[in-house]
């Protein structure tokens, strides 16, 4: 197990001080070259990694001695959304996040939900050329927000759409689950408290040493106006005009500063006779 | 004719704690605690309900470990222990009471319930599973199964992995109830796509989802959360109305805060004189909680300003959260069948600890609740998943996304600083106990042992209540403890299995201790 520091996720205090007995040892390492991601939300993979010192040696015989000190170790995070056979060169784009090699684990946030993604363990060289050391598994991540496919066979219209998405509590979504935990969480608090005595032999429970804490918040909005009208129809957002998808729909996204914005919608029929207007305001206030 | 069903979901788990090398083991309490408070005057409720002739449907999820403890002698005889403990206080305490009027009745409720619960725990034999069993019999109850362990799916990389934990589940549930499980709790809600195709090969025809699993999921969900959808397997997953779940779960405005509820944290433990209360404490002396309470919620108040419980008071307002309840689910209905054009579900789902355990009066409610339903109305009657998917056998196909009902509705809570380092050892386990089982495919005698033991114990480092208690930040020790034990255990018996070397001591003795699922078959990891 590694307790190393790692990415701004952070590990948190060492575990096993300040406990007594958290049970039999188990191995730190395993002698496999291997990394693995899972996903923790539309937006961050956990990553581990074991690299082992005959991989290491294989590389420096390969590229030279020096090589893990001239380059640079990163993670490559790549899209492979709709690639079939990734071979590390044909994904849809990748960035790379310095990493240090002995981290073991590091969380890395992507810029779009909704896709999958492969992660290579590498050095990157001064003149640019990428060394393979380990790849990972796929994994797809959560959408986080309502699709923008419709079926056919279910359509309904956008605006009973809308009524039927706040019924359904969509914009509750995660506040239940958090209170309870919040309780759950002060009950295990209140156990640990008048349990602090010693007990049973092997199980005694002390209340953990204070934590180093880094936690931290970031939070922002962005305003997506989305709808439907007849395909044939032209439509404009604010006079300017928006191109429909084939089946009528669209979606617009936008910067939402502090502050308020008014968005006119209208759409015109193709014979110029019908027209239907709304218009969508929209507040943010930041504390 | 009804407009709209609410299907009620109870999701019973508590991790698998049996320590018999200990006499007396705090976290067993865990177990007792719960069977008193919650899952006994849940099943007395049942019963109830159906000698009245009140016609009820509800869904509970009885994960294999808390039918592993329910149906274990050791652990059953420890809790009958407990209980004759407690009544034994409690009569101490109708004694002690009896010339202070205001809490001589809360005295006289505690002795009536506890000698009602060995009265139940006798009539089933000792194990609570018969009680259960028999109200599913009675087409009142649908009991469906859940992960082997409580394994949290999402995090875990080998298909095989995922379809131990559910294939033993299915398995277990035949043994416990006689029938093969309808639907399953897949743990903490979460899914990840794909993982109903394993639910697919067991023939499970449902699960459940929170909100955003069906909400987020593609296409756009023609019915909201108000009808379940079919998965691309075919498996149906219904989704938790919000409305209903903040009503009881809200800290704001949720029920169980009302000020003339029974306070938790006000315990006799603390309060009565330490040699009067120390024969019913553990073995170390140490004071803690141990249930008998005697004050209401009272406010936003100390501790020590708390004012006495009634429970012919709290009894009422119970009643009347009831009445509330199901007049907002009346009109949820009649508003949404209206609009829709066919019967809403509404699918209201809680962890089944939150009734009676936190929330002392939450069986009353729930019985109020089915008996104002079955008398008082006709707008809408309750469901169990199977029979809304009889009546509407056709539904939009979405693939549902990923999610789980955990705070921010993702795998946070089960992976981050706190816990991830929990995870090459969970793979490298699974991934070992894969390779064993494919080398052994026909094992028998003392190698067959060592191979499903290192099955039970690699399912049991599995169980999410570890990571999940590591988030939380306190009992941390417990949960190293018994995350890094099995760990330990799986890895000694997959080096005696691959050196052909089985220590047949050791093996026993983990027999004896980790004695979940007795017919477990390690095959099912090929």
């Amino acid at each position: 197990m590694s307790q190393n520091p790692s990415s701004p996720m952070g590990k948190k205090e060492k575990k096993q001080e300040g406990f007594v007995d958290v049970g039999y040892s188990i191995p730190e390492t395993y002698g496999d070259d291997r990394i693995v991601i899972l996903p923790r939300d539309p937006y961050w993979i956990f990553a581990y990694w074991e690299l082992t010192e005959g991989k290491k040696q294989e590389i420096k015989s390969k590229y030279g001695n020096d090589i893990f000190e001239n380059a640079q170790i990163v993670l490559r995070i790549h899209d492979v959304t709709g690639v079939s056979n990734f071979n590390g060169v044909n994904s849809i784009g990748f960035k790379d996040n310095s990493v240090s090699l002995n981290a073991q684990n590091w969380y890395i946030r992507v810029d779009f939900s909704g896709r999958s993604w492969c992660v290579e363990l590498g050095l990157k060289t001064k003149d640019g050329k990428f060394i393979l050391l380990l790849r990972s598994n796929i994994i797809s991540l959560p959408a986080d927000r309502v699709s923008d496919i419709t079926d056919e066979q279910w359509m309904l219209l956008m605006g009973d759409y809308d009524r039927l998405m706040k019924l359904s509590g969509v914009d509750k979504i995660g506040v239940g689950s958090l209170e309870m935990a919040k309780l759950l969480a002060k009950r295990w608090e209140m156990l640990s408290v008048i349990s602090s005595g010693a007990f049973s032999g092997s199980s005694s429970f002390r209340k953990p040493l204070g934590k180093e804490r880094k936690f931290w918040l970031i939070a922002d909005a962005e305003l997506i106006i989305y709808g439907a009208t007849e395909p044939t129809a032209s439509l404009t957002v604010s006079g300017k005009p928006i191109k429909l998808n084939p089946d009528g729909t669209f979606s617009l996204r936008f910067a939402f500063p502090d502050g308020f914005q008014e968005h006119a919608i209208q759409a015109v029929s193709e014979d110029g006779v019908d027209e239907r207007h709304i218009t969508i305001t929209a507040e943010r206030k930041t504390k | 004719m009804e407009q709209g069903h609410l299907c009620l979901v109870l999701h019973a788990h508590l991790p698998f704690i049996r320590h018999p090398e200990y006499d007396d083991f705090l976290e067993e309490d865990w177990f007792f605690e719960a069977a008193t408070e919650t899952y006994i005057p849940l099943l007395d409720m049942y019963e109830r309900l159906i000698s009245e002739g009140v016609d009820f449907r509800i869904t509970m999820s009885l994960t294999p470990t808390l039918c592993a403890m329910f149906s274990d002698e050791l652990l059953m005889g420890r809790y009958k222990r407990h209980l004759e403990k407690l009544i034994d206080l409690s009569e101490k305490e109708v004694f002690r009471t009896q010339n202070q009027h205001q809490f001589h009745k809360t005295a006289l409720m505690y002795e009536r319930k506890l000698k009602k619960c060995r009265q139940i725990v006798e009539k089933h034999h000792g194990n609570l599973i018969n009680g259960f069993r028999k109200i599913q019999d009675e087409g009142k109850l649908e009991i469906i199964t859940c992960c082997a362990t409580h394994g949290f799916l999402p995090l875990k990389i080998h298909r095989n992995a995922v379809r131990a934990q559910i294939k033993t589940a299915v398995d277990d549930y035949k043994d416990k109830f006689h029938r093969k499980p309808k639907g399953i709790w897949l743990a903490e809600c979460a899914y990840n796509p794909g993982d109903d195709y394993v639910l697919k090969e067991q023939k499970l025809r449902y699960f459940f989802v929170d909100t955003h699993g069906i909400l987020y999921g593609s296409p756009r969900p023609r019915y909201g959360v108000f009808a379940p959808v079919y998965c691309p397997s075919g498996v149906a997953a219904f989704a938790r109305d919000m409305e209903s779940a903040h009503q009881v779960w809200s800290a704001e405005i949720g029920y169980p805060g009302d000020y003339k509820y029974r306070e938790f944290y006000r315990d006799l433990g603390y309060d009565l004189d330490y040699n009067y209360v120390k024969p019913y404490l553990h073995s170390d002396g140490v004071r803690r909680n141990i249930g008998l309470k005697y004050f209401k919620i009272t406010g936003k108040v100390g501790l020590s300003e708390k004012q006495p419980y009634d429970p012919d008071e709290a009894r009422d307002i119970a009643a009347s959260h009831a009445g509330n309840f199901l007049f907002n689910r009346e009109k949820q209905v009649e508003f949404l069948h209206s609009f829709l054009k066919r019967k809403p579900v509404i699918v209201s789902m809680y962890d089944a600890e939150l009734f009676g355990h936190w929330w002392y009066e939450g069986p009353e409610f729930i019985e109020f609740l089915f008996r104002k339903m079955y008398y008082d109305q006709k707008t809408i009657t309750p469901i169990t998943p199977s029979e809304y998917l009889q009546m509407y056998p056709e539904n939009q196909v979405i693939q549902p996304s990923m999610s789980s009902w955990g705070d921010k509705g993702y795998n946070e809570v089960w992976l981050n600083g706190a816990n991830d380092w929990i995870y090459r050892h969970l793979h490298k386990a699974s991934e070992r106990m894969i390779e064993i089982a494919v080398e052994n495919p026909s094992a028998h005698g003392l190698k067959k042992r060592a191979l499903n033991q290192a099955a039970r114990e690699l399912l049991l480092a599995q169980s999410s209540d570890w990571a999940f208690i590591m988030t939380t930040g306190t009992m941390v020790a417990y949960a190293c403890k018994r995350t890094k034990n099995h760990i330990y255990q799986f890895t000694k018996l997959y080096e005696q299995v691959k050196s052909n070397q089985i220590d047949e001591g050791f093996l026993r003795d983990l027999e004896r201790r980790n004695n979940i699922f007795p017919n477990i078959d390690y095959k099912v990891y090929i």
